[in-house]
């Protein structure tokens, strides 16, 4: 009897968010060919516009906090902490675009395609957030890299940036083999993908018997190797040893989105993973993510120290980022799903900034970020001084930035869970992070110039600067609003719960 | 009520914002305007102990915010007798500073005024805060206005020095962030609280109830990590080793506030957490603190002692100074602890004088080396004898501040049962080296014949640096005579301290 | 009946193990590639003998048109097709390759020895036809179905974007501070400062990297 096409009922608005944007970034690929001119920044601000609409969807369909819509058979969810991560994504996003429109044409990469593809990249990212099923971490996983893999080598006259892209797809083949082999394991173990159902396959499993079940250890080994892969994504020491060479490579407005974007939408997905699916597991992964973090925030930081390139530097910093982010995230309760969110507002504010203001001192021509380009530069631009300057507190730490109730937030979360000893090595290697953003500062605000520096600016450049300098005050004297969205951003715990 | 805290809180970061509006390169302006507003700061704070109720030992002038309600955090002010003269004494240094840079800073003068007077908002903010959180702003806050000073218009290796300052404090004031988390949780664990609370009140007062107890291992942990930020901003021995650097490269009137004002946070906070909230743990970490501050008393004596540059030698001397206040902080009964509070303010007005004293004649020839003085006394009368008041109020001389608080420390550590007479022996020594060396410093300077020519014609005093110093005479001098009108506002507040840790240790024994 | 079927079987086994020798010891890399398409055929046989006709057609069509294809497309663009002078088999061939058959067969070993050699009597229906799986791709799987559209059309656009070498200044080499550094010291001894910025005042539409000595042309 041959069935009939039945197709499942579907709720349009769980996925609205990534409709609309895979929506227009494919439109806008196919106006990109009929626009006339060798001008591609209509295009850009085609999908600044497709981000705000985006946006809006997103708010359009916000759940109540505590409630949550599935479809297509549970495999994504919508509940508020994937919109909320949704909204910082596109904002990201957005900083991203606006750095670009300028930069590509003022070194001649400008081509239409740049902005569909940040467009695809976003869209993986939110589909990381919301996805349920292994099946879609992966595409999403795979989305987003196959487009970073092309916006690292965007590049073309850098024959570094060929270089970053290559050395980006071959590590991110090797994670993504790491990634489908472990999710092959978990469904040999658990018999799904879904990840609530690996989490009640495993709480009735591990109930039953005293023994291990052989299923449920065929998941503990897959989830480990899914671990790994997104340790690749995230960039936590020891995998982390592409991070310098690819931003250092790519378009350093694509260096920005990566920093920042990627690692959001994978850390999310993984404490989706985490906390869904792999909760009984918590007593194996707790120590694993421990001993990582400690790696991370302390060979991210200590590396950063020896750093003269600011790109590099950046890298590193983002590497020990990872690291506070991983504190937040492993602790799996509501303070730390909060605190996930926070930090990440806090640190892509202050991280595009410093890109930014990394982009209005690079030269057509040349690849070299030195510190020295920013030494004296209070005494002639006081203003990009400044801006840079509170960025690099954000980044350290240092109140009065949103910085500061970031990591607070971190800490209190990890302190609240019990890791007293995490919340030690966070706030050593915070003293030893200081250092170097420090020295940033000093170069800019105590130092003669090295030689002459003529900044850039344009449009976007100012405007993402600006907001992101207001931010990063405004939220660190007054997080309020922001603590009560992170608040009310809950990941869904059950189907429709 | 009349928020007379935030309007001294927030009146000199709005100066500061005022001050970024005027043009760039009109200095006397910018001057004016930062001296104008920290004047009218310093009127209003005196409005403080005027209406201060001197027999209530709660805290004063409350003002109470919903900040970051979700987490229990608040915009929080409010002043005791512990914290009353250390606020007026910041206002009252402050114009002194910006006053003293009129004829010395003549680079980007409107933003060194911006920084000061955010330096000032920020200590203030220290010293009345509520809120553990709200604290932590302010002090971390304070480090960027200094740091920026001491790199942008110190001299010499001013970078390292502002980088060591930087980086020292910030190290330890990151473990006190960790002391502050662990704090509000554990007392919200241990209260079954819903929310956590960072309100230092209601904590202290629940320890003071008993109904915050600490375990004594997790109590021994937090009081480290508080100990360890304040000890290295106090300075204390071995943490000290940033001031000395901090001190000879930063402009005089940075050197006034940090000796002045910044050291004071350090040892206010140890006061103020330490004291207050560990109990146990201050009373078990007495006797070695107490060894500390005794090493620092006699090694920052014995330092300075070899110093030939003189503000090398003033900055010395405020470790060995910092160090008496430790040891009355740690006497642990009303006496130390009062004379620790009043020698705080004492140190400020006369090592702050000294630090303006070595200013001037630092910027008449352009050296600090005591051997290229001499017989100043016969060129420079007036100067001689102000330094010379300066000094001995410094060294002690009873009749000047510095005898009382000194001499109640003494008999605070004396009694004291976690130190008793063996701490006291040994520091009376340096008292004497504090004498040798500062009066050495006078001698070679003021004393005997003009030797150089370059000497001969240096210009004594004008009207304003006169001012400066009359002005910080008066309060030497009041003190000296009058001791009790300051004593008596701040005895209610630390016998409360005093006898809320006596009873929370009985209560622990 | 059952004897042709299992002589086929045996004489398909040969063939791929043939093929797949011959791919790696075969000179000539094209002669290689084809070999390996034989290899591709010969496993797609099999599928067939053992009744799993969509999986066969999905073999060819993937591996063959597909893989292999490209593999081919790849050879043909690399300029070295055959070098006599190459050595085939690389230095330790012979410890790689016990290495590699311990490795395997401490996978095959236990597989083989505890697996249940289920037999059907009768053949079973397919349960993963064609049909079923349309099915599930447009039921169950409708959203990766559609999310790995996106990410096809995303990863094509992509693929264009990298090869495509239309435009007349790609791959000019632009030089490090590095190394311009280095390039002025040989030029001038040891300037002060360095101009305020090196970019000559050429048009938009024509930009010139800063003056480099070896502009390596690498596109066509």
């Amino acid at each position: 009897m041959p069935p009939e096409i039945v197709i499942p009922a579907i709720d349009v608005r769980v996925i609205a968010p990534m409709l609309t944007i895979f929506a227009w970034a494919t439109v806008l690929l196919m106006v990109d060919l009929f626009m006339p001119g060798k001008d591609r920044k209509l295009t850009g601000y085609l999908a600044l516009a497709g981000l705000a609409v985006t946006a809006l969807v997103t708010l359009a369909v916000q759940p109540a906090p505590g409630t949550s819509r599935t479809s297509f058979s549970n495999m994504v969810v919508l509940d508020s902490f994937g919109t909320t991560l949704t909204l910082i994504l596109l904002l990201i996003a957005a900083f991203s675009i606006a750095i670009s429109i300028n930069y590509l044409s003022y070194h001649n990469i400008e081509m239409g395609e740049y902005y569909p593809l940040i467009l695809f990249a976003t869209g993986g990212m939110i589909l990381l957030g919301q996805s349920t099923n292994l099946i879609l971490v992966f595409l999403g996983v795979e989305l987003l890299s196959i487009t970073l893999y092309v916006l690292t080598a965007f590049f073309y006259p850098r024959y570094t940036s060929e270089e970053a892209g290559l050395k980006y797809l071959l590590l991110g083949a090797f994670a993504a083999g790491f990634l489908i082999y472990g999710i092959a394991l978990i469904y040999g173990g658990a018999g799904t993908l879904d990840l609530f159902e690996i989490g009640a396959f495993l709480n009735t499993s591990l109930a039953v018997g005293s023994a291990f079940p052989p299923g449920a250890l065929l998941v503990l080994i897959g989830g480990a190797l899914v671990l790994i892969g997104f340790c690749f994504k995230i960039s936590l020491v020891p995998f982390h040893m592409w991070t310098p060479d690819v931003y250092e490579g790519s378009p350093t407005p694509v260096a920005a989105f990566m920093s920042v974007g990627t690692k959001g939408a994978a850390f999310a997905a993984l404490l989706r993973i985490l906390i869904v699916a792999l909760l009984p597991f918590k007593i194996y992964w707790l120590p694993v993510l421990g001993v990582l973090a400690t790696l991370t925030m302390l060979f991210g930081n200590i590396a950063a120290l020896m750093q003269p390139n600011m790109k590099r530097m950046l890298a590193y910093s983002s590497v020990g980022h990872a690291g506070y982010i991983t504190i937040g995230i492993m602790t799996a309760g509501t303070h730390g799903t909060e605190s996930f969110l926070f930090y990440l507002l806090a640190y892509a504010l202050a991280n595009m900034g410093a890109f930014a203001v990394l982009i209005t001192l690079e030269r057509r021509g040349e690849m070299a970020w030195s510190v020295d380009d920013f030494a004296g530069l209070w005494k002639r631009y006081p203003l990009l001084a400044i801006a840079m300057a509170t960025f690099m507190l954000s980044l350290a730490g240092v109140p009065p930035t949103a910085g500061f109730f970031g990591k607070f937030f971190v800490f209190a979360a990890a302190w609240e869970d019990g890791q007293i000893f995490l919340v030690f090595m966070g706030v050593l290697s915070s003293a030893i992070a200081a250092f170097f953003y420090l020295r940033v500062i000093m170069r800019m605000f105590m130092d003669e110039p090295v030689r002459e520096v003529i900044p850039i600016f344009n449009r976007g450049l100012t405007i993402t600067i600006g907001i992101a300098v207001v931010g990063t005050i405004v939220f660190g004297l007054l997080p309020t609003p922001l603590v009560s969205l992170v608040q009310n951003s809950v990941i869904a715990l059950g189907v429709g719960g | 009520m009349f928020p007379y805290l935030s309007l001294i809180l927030w009146l000199p970061a709005l100066g500061a914002l005022a001050l970024l509006a005027t043009p760039r390169e009109q200095h006397q302006t910018a001057r004016s305007i930062a001296l104008a507003v920290s004047l009218l700061t310093f009127v209003i704070s005196l409005a403080l102990p005027l209406r201060f109720n001197a027999a209530d030992p709660s805290m004063q002038f409350v003002e109470q915010v919903a900040w970051i309600p979700q987490w229990g955090i608040s915009y929080h002010l409010g002043l005791d007798g512990l914290s009353l003269w250390l606020v007026v004494l910041t206002t009252f240094l402050i114009p002194i500073a910006l006053f003293a840079t009129w004829n010395s800073i003549h680079a980007q003068v409107r933003y060194f005024q911006i920084l000061m007077l955010l330096l000032e908002t920020a200590m203030i903010g220290v010293f009345i805060a509520l809120d553990t959180i709200l604290f932590y702003l302010f002090w971390e806050f304070t480090l960027i206005p200094m740091a920026f000073m001491i790199g942008i218009w110190g001299s010499g290796n001013r970078i390292y020095a502002a980088r060591k300052f930087f980086l020292y404090t910030f190290a330890g004031s990151v473990l006190m962030l960790m002391g502050i988390i662990g704090l509000s949780f554990l007392h919200r664990d241990a209260t079954g609280a819903e929310l956590t609370s960072f309100s230092l009140t209601q904590i202290m007062g629940d320890i003071r109830t008993g109904a915050f107890a600490l375990e004594f291992g997790m109590e021994q942990l937090l009081f480290g990590l508080f100990f360890i930020a304040f000890a290295i901003k106090v300075p204390m021995w071995p943490f000290h080793t940033w001031l000395p650097d901090a001190h000879v490269q930063a402009p005089t009137a940075g050197s006034v506030i940090l000796a002045g004002v910044l050291l004071k946070l350090g040892t206010y906070g140890l006061i103020r957490f330490n004291l207050s909230l560990f109990p146990n743990a201050s009373e078990w970490a007495a006797p070695a603190i107490g060894i500390l501050a005794v090493i620092g008393i006699i090694y920052g004596a014995w330092i300075a002692f070899a110093q030939t540059d003189m503000k090398k030698l003033v900055a010395y001397s405020s470790v060995s100074h910092m160090g008496f206040i430790v040891l009355g902080i740690f006497a642990l009964n009303e006496i130390g602890i009062t004379g620790a509070v009043l020698q705080m303010v004492n140190h400020g007005l006369s090592t702050g004088a000294l630090f303006l004293i070595v200013g001037y004649i630092y910027e008449r020839r352009h050296t600090r080396e005591m051997s290229e003085f001499g017989g100043l006394w016969t060129v420079m009368p007036i100067y001689g004898g102000l330094a010379l008041v300066m000094v001995l109020s410094s060294v002690g001389l009873p009749g000047l501040n510095g005898f009382i608080g000194e001499f109640a420390i003494m008999q605070g550590a004396f009694i004291s049962p976690a130190l008793g007479w063996g701490y006291v022996a040994v520091s009376v020594i340096g008292v004497v080296l504090a004498a040798v060396y500062l009066l050495r410093m006078y001698r070679e300077t003021f004393m005997g014949e003009v030797n150089k020519p370059e000497n001969a014609e240096l210009k004594d005093l004008s009207g304003g640096e006169i001012g400066m110093m009359v002005a910080l005479l008066v309060p030497i001098v009041v003190i000296g005579l009058f001791p009790t009108l300051f004593f008596a506002p701040m005895q209610a507040s630390i016998s409360e301290v005093a006898q809320a840790f006596r009873s929370v240790v009985a209560e622990g024994q | 009946m059952d004897l042709v079927v299992q002589i086929m079987f045996g004489v398909t086994g040969l063939l791929i193990l043939g093929a797949a020798f011959m791919v790696v010891s075969v000179r000539n890399i094209i002669h290689a590639a084809l070999w390996l398409i034989t290899c591709f055929f010969g496993i797609a046989m099999l599928y067939l003998l053992l009744q799993a006709e969509f999986l066969a057609i999905v073999q060819i069509l993937l591996y063959i048109g597909a893989v292999a294809v490209l593999v081919l497309f790849a050879v043909m663009l690399t300029r070295q097709i055959d070098d006599p002078d190459e050595p085939v088999l690389f230095q330790r061939w012979r410890s790689t390759l016990l290495i590699t058959a311990i490795l395997f067969a401490a996978v095959l070993v236990p597989t083989i020895y505890n697996h249940n050699w289920l037999i059907f009597a009768d053949p079973q229906p397919a349960f993963a036809g064609p049909r079923e799986l349309g099915f599930a791709f447009m039921n169950a799987y409708l959203l990766p179905f559609q999310i790995a559209a996106v990410l096809l059309l995303a990863a094509l656009v992509g693929a264009i974007i990298i090869a495509m070498e239309d435009q007349e200044q790609r791959r000019v080499r632009v030089l490090t501070l590095a190394e311009e550094v280095a390039l002025r010291g040989e030029r001038e001894p040891s300037p002060p400062t360095r101009p305020a910025n090196p970019q000559p005042a050429s048009s938009s539409s024509n930009p010139t990297p800063p003056p480099a000595p070896e502009q390596a042309g690498e596109g066509a």
